[in-house]
């Protein structure tokens, strides 16, 4: 019993010097870092909760999909372009406090009052031994009583999905990014990339040898496919 | 502290343009010492994410002076220098430069020497081609091609080892022919690689033709349109990759090629799968030139040109008569006088047109050397095939356009 | 202490050694692999038959010089290879390597621990083991090791999902997350007319297999999916910068991931212990071997693929694969339970 307070403690701590870290950090990576530390003592303290669904969960998707989107987006952004946080106007800092004040509040109001212990759900160990584990009690819970909330939740991420693609597709009326050098070639018939034939008659005309489902024209000669001044003549005078 | 890294590691430019990035596009300096830049070129890469923005390519790294080399020495002396610009096709070199010399001086090789020459030549194409087959495919991450491929390339080096007794820098071709005779093995060791070979490349098809990879990785990369392929004058593969059908050894023939039964592969799209495609049948065809000369040459007869003033004498003939003697030692300290004139001579190299252009003022050391070296020219069309391409599509360019960067910077 | 708590102890600290051993023999023996198949000799100065190769490897890179970065984010520097490194064994905790057996009167289990998430534990450990990668190359100050980080932040999001949405066709067959079950339930014999089959997971989803095994490859930052490295593009990536020991601490993590996921998958997919005779450790370690050559295989024999086309192999073709094979085996387990 000792020893497992003595753990509570230690992860607790951390989790909670750690979130402080986070936010005086100022380099947003080594915030990250500290988020990082926060849930896995987090997750560390649901498994001393006996709710190891909760705390798998919570470490493949907090540290192991968002932080990693955080930090992939960390990496790619310019520090200058970063807002400065900790010197923000005196109404921003005061305004923050106030609602941090708040929101403190509620907590120890909650925990003080402890309306969650004084009734215990029905959840206790017998019965989540009886249903066949915490995991099969989660999964039966979530997909019988709570349907219509998982619903929900999954269309609120699929609109946020789309919300992203929308945002993040390519703005055409920015400036035009890619400097495009143009080439000093004389007449560019041909798109660039483009996938059709590039030569269809000097194709149409000549022997082929197959090489996987490509061609490669085979040239005998060095006049093959050149045609001569009076062939050019004779064509536009039949036109 | 903080987020240093995107204002990244000082490096100096010679550009007029600063190495720093803008809000959306980073700088990425590849090169000179990228594994993947085939020596010392360096790319500098404006990127975007992955894709690229502008490319530059920055040359001169290996630049040691070769044509103002060439008008320093003797028109003899220069040869060994050609090996040192494209040193994985040595001989082609030697015979481009010993072509132009000879034209300078109006002869010609007795004909077996030519055909020796042409087997040589071709022999170099392949050595050439492997190491581009080898490296090419490393770059693009397949890691055993480039062991198979060195694997039979130290079959054509052995040729050349018994042939002249180097293997890289052969130093091979001679004015008039060969001085010394052919090795008695030479013959059956040609004949024995153009048995093995073909087995070979069928072997390295199977590994990459129609790997899903290697064909996304290579098809619709790198397009070089005709117009495109002409305006910047690119040559050899790369020009035939996009279907232009121009080769050296059919447009204006030299050695015997117009006595050769081959055929020149062209492209169809100037992708970088075309221009594999391309190199590869090239492959066949020279296995096929090297068998014609087996067997169109004659058995016997000389192998150099003895009488004229341009070439060094017979060795045997030094020490028994005056003549060549004195002929001999004048050759070895004045050196020849080739008449007044210029020549341009041009060969198809493994990589393409290769060019001497020589100028004789009539005295022993030539008043100008100029080479058109193929993969300097080629490598041109690098910033043109690179914009819009992905980082990783850059090492697959640098490979396509089959650079050696001796040859490169001269 | 709990005597079942010290026996698993001892058990972890004997998993732990073996693995880090076999990681340094695996080096070894993928570098004799690779140069049979590419008509080389490969080590055979160091002991007989270059057998001591790994361990003057090792010392080498032990006594190397310990650079760091003069624009380096010095502490994130010194961290990740640590996180990379500690965090790839951890998995191994949860592979049953048999049933119990009992050692001076004591019953000893053969696995560390049979947590009833195992496999989402197996999952949340290798999704941690990225931090070290990116944070690697984030930390280095140099633009290729950068891109490396940011080549396998966006990778292993994508395979990661892929990973585990492949295991869902075998957690719904079982009914468990838990691999001692999933093991116990592959030890079955599976009759289908006259033929005598093992119960394996492979047999019932040959399509999520598959798909595990790519995902597997591209988890672990491996040939055709060595973005991250791609020794021909970014010169090392996330490593460029790290040298001697702290590049060494990449590289074992980066081996003991492999041998770590051949035993998962031989333990979900292969039946873990159970053999057509004496099933014991060695049928899970000859298992694991097959996939550890596979690996080998994969990187001598393709290129590598380039990164908007790993992206649409992951998002374009595996997921919708995955999930159609979701669906299939949600509606096959329904009928079968007579549900439908």
């Amino acid at each position: 019993m000792a020893a497992e307070v003595l753990i509570f403690n230690l992860l607790s701590a951390v989790a909670i010097v750690s979130a402080v870290a986070m936010i005086t950090m100022r380099n947003p990576v080594h915030s990250a870092i500290a988020l990082v530390l926060t849930f896995v003592n987090v997750a560390a303290i649901f498994i001393m909760l006996r709710a190891e669904f909760l705390a798998a969960v919570q470490i493949i998707v907090y540290t192991g999909a968002v932080l990693v989107l955080i930090l992939f987006v960390l990496m790619l952004v310019n520090p200058d372009d970063l807002p400065e946080f900790h010197s923000g106007k005196p109404m921003q800092n005061v305004f923050g406090f106030g609602v941090g004040l708040i929101l403190l509040a509620e907590i120890s109001v909650a925990i003080l009052t402890r309306t969650v212990v004084a009734e215990p759900g029905p959840w206790n160990e017998e019965g989540v031994a009886a249903a066949g584990g915490n995991i099969q009690v989660i999964g039966q819970l979530l997909y019988s009583g709570y349907v219509l909330p998982i619903q929900a939740t999954a269309l609120v991420l699929l609109a946020a999905t789309i919300g992203a693609l929308f945002l993040g597709r390519p703005d055409e009326d920015q400036e035009p990014s890619p400097k495009r050098r143009t080439v000093a070639t004389i007449s560019l018939a041909h798109t660039r990339g483009a996938d059709d034939d590039l030569i269809p008659a000097l194709r149409a005309a000549n022997i082929k040898r197959e090489a996987g489902d490509r061609d490669l024209i085979m040239a005998r000669d060095a006049d093959e496919f050149t045609t001569s001044a009076e062939e050019e003549e004779k064509k536009g005078q039949s036109e | 502290m903080s987020l240093e890294i995107t204002q990244g590691t000082p490096v100096e430019i010679s550009e007029e343009r600063a190495l720093t990035d803008s809000r959306r596009q980073m700088v990425l300096n590849m090169g000179p010492q990228h594994p993947s830049t085939h020596g010392v070129m360096r790319v500098v890469l404006t990127l975007e994410g992955e894709t690229i923005v502008d490319c530059d390519p920055v040359l001169g790294y290996l630049h040691r002076g070769v044509e103002k080399l060439g008008e320093t020495h003797r028109y003899s002396q220069f040869v060994p220098w050609t090996d040192r610009t494209d040193y994985v096709a040595a001989p082609s070199n030697n015979l481009g430069y010993i072509l132009a010399v000879e034209k300078l001086c109006g002869i010609e090789a007795p004909e077996r020497a030519t055909y020796w020459r042409m087997i040589m030549g071709e022999l170099a194409r392949l050595a050439s081609h492997l190491v581009w087959l080898g490296t090419h495919a490393l770059d693009i991450g397949a890691l055993s091609m480039s062991l198979y491929c060195f694997r039979e390339r130290e079959l054509i080096l052995d040729i050349f080892e018994t042939f002249c007794g180097a293997r890289l820098t052969t130093n091979m071709m001679e004015m008039g022919g060969f001085s010394r005779p052919i090795p008695e093995q030479l013959p059956g060791m040609v004949r024995d690689f153009c048995n093995v070979f073909p087995k070979m490349q069928a072997e390295y098809e199977t590994l990459l033709s129609s790997n899903p990879i290697w064909l996304s990785r290579t098809r619709g990369v790198g397009v070089i349109e005709p117009e495109a392929a002409i305006s910047y004058s690119l040559t050899g593969a790369c020009l035939r990759g996009s279907g232009i059908n121009y080769d050296v050894r059919k447009a204006t023939p030299y050695l015997y090629y117009d006595r050769m039964e081959f055929e020149v592969p062209l492209g169809t799209r100037g992708d970088v799968y075309d221009r594999y495609l391309v190199r590869m049948e090239e492959m066949r065809q020279s296995i096929s030139i090297i068998e014609q000369c087996m067997e169109q040459m004659p058995t016997d007869g000389p192998l150099a040109l003895t009488e004229s003033p341009y070439v060094i004498p017979e060795h045997d003939n030094v020490m028994k008569t005056a003549e060549d003697m004195q002929r001999h030692f004048i050759w070895v300290i004045k050196g020849f006088s080739p008449p007044k004139g210029e020549v341009y001579q041009a060969i198809e190299h493994s990589k393409g047109e290769l060019g001497y252009y020589l100028v004789s003022d009539g005295t022993p050391i030539p008043y100008r050397v100029r080479l058109r070296t193929p993969d300097f020219v080629n490598l041109q069309s690098l910033p043109y095939m690179a914009q819009g391409a992905a980082l990783a599509d850059v090492v697959a360019l640098i490979g396509t356009i089959d650079i050696v960067l001796g040859s490169v910077d001269r | 202490m709990d005597a079942n708590l010290l026996s698993s102890y001892i058990f972890a600290v004997i998993v732990l050694n073996v693995l880090l051993g076999l990681m340094a023999y695996m080096t070894y023996i993928e570098r004799k692999v690779m140069a049979a198949m590419q008509d080389r000799i490969g080590p055979n100065r160091t002991g007989p038959v270059g057998l001591l190769q790994p361990i003057a490897d090792g010392l080498k890179l032990l006594v190397k010089e310990d650079i760091i970065p003069k624009h380096a984010d010095r502490r994130i520097f010194l961290l990740a290879p640590l996180l990379s490194f500690v965090l790839a064994p951890v998995a191994a905790a949860v592979i049953p390597f048999g049933d119990s057996i009992t050692v001076f009167g004591h019953e000893v289990n053969l696995y560390v621990a049979d947590i009833n998430v195992a496999v989402l534990y197996f999952l949340a450990i290798g999704s941690m083991g990225v931090f070290g990668i990116i944070l690697g190359g984030y930390a280095s100050a140099n633009r290729y090791s950068l891109l490396g980080g940011l080549r396998a932040a966006a990778q292993v999001i994508s395979y990661e999902i892929i990973l585990g949405l492949s295991l869902i066709g075998v957690i719904i067959l079982s009914g468990s997350l838990s691999l001692v079950e999933i093991v116990n339930q592959q030890s079955e014999t599976l009759t289908i007319g006259p033929l005598q089959l093992p119960n394996w997971f492979i047999l019932s989803q040959p399509l999520a297999f598959i798909i595990f095994l790519i995902a597997a490859v591209a988890e672990t930052n491996r040939a055709p999916f060595d973005l991250p490295e791609a020794e021909t593009e970014l010169i090392g990536g996330f490593h460029t910068e790290y040298s001697g020991f702290r590049f060494s601490f990449f590289f074992l993590a980066e081996y003991i991931s492999m041998i770590v996921i051949s035993l998962f998958a031989a333990t979900i997919f292969l039946g873990g212990t159970d053999g057509p005779i004496q099933d014991g450790v060695w049928w899970l370690a000859l298992k694991a071997c097959i996939f550890l050559f596979f690996y080998i295989w994969l990187r001598t024999t393709v290129p590598r693929f380039r990164y908007d086309q790993l992206m649409g192999l992951a998002w374009k073709v595996l997921l919708p694969l995955v999930l159609i094979n979701i669906l299939l085996t949600g509606f096959i387990r329904l009928w079968g339970l007579g549900m439908l």
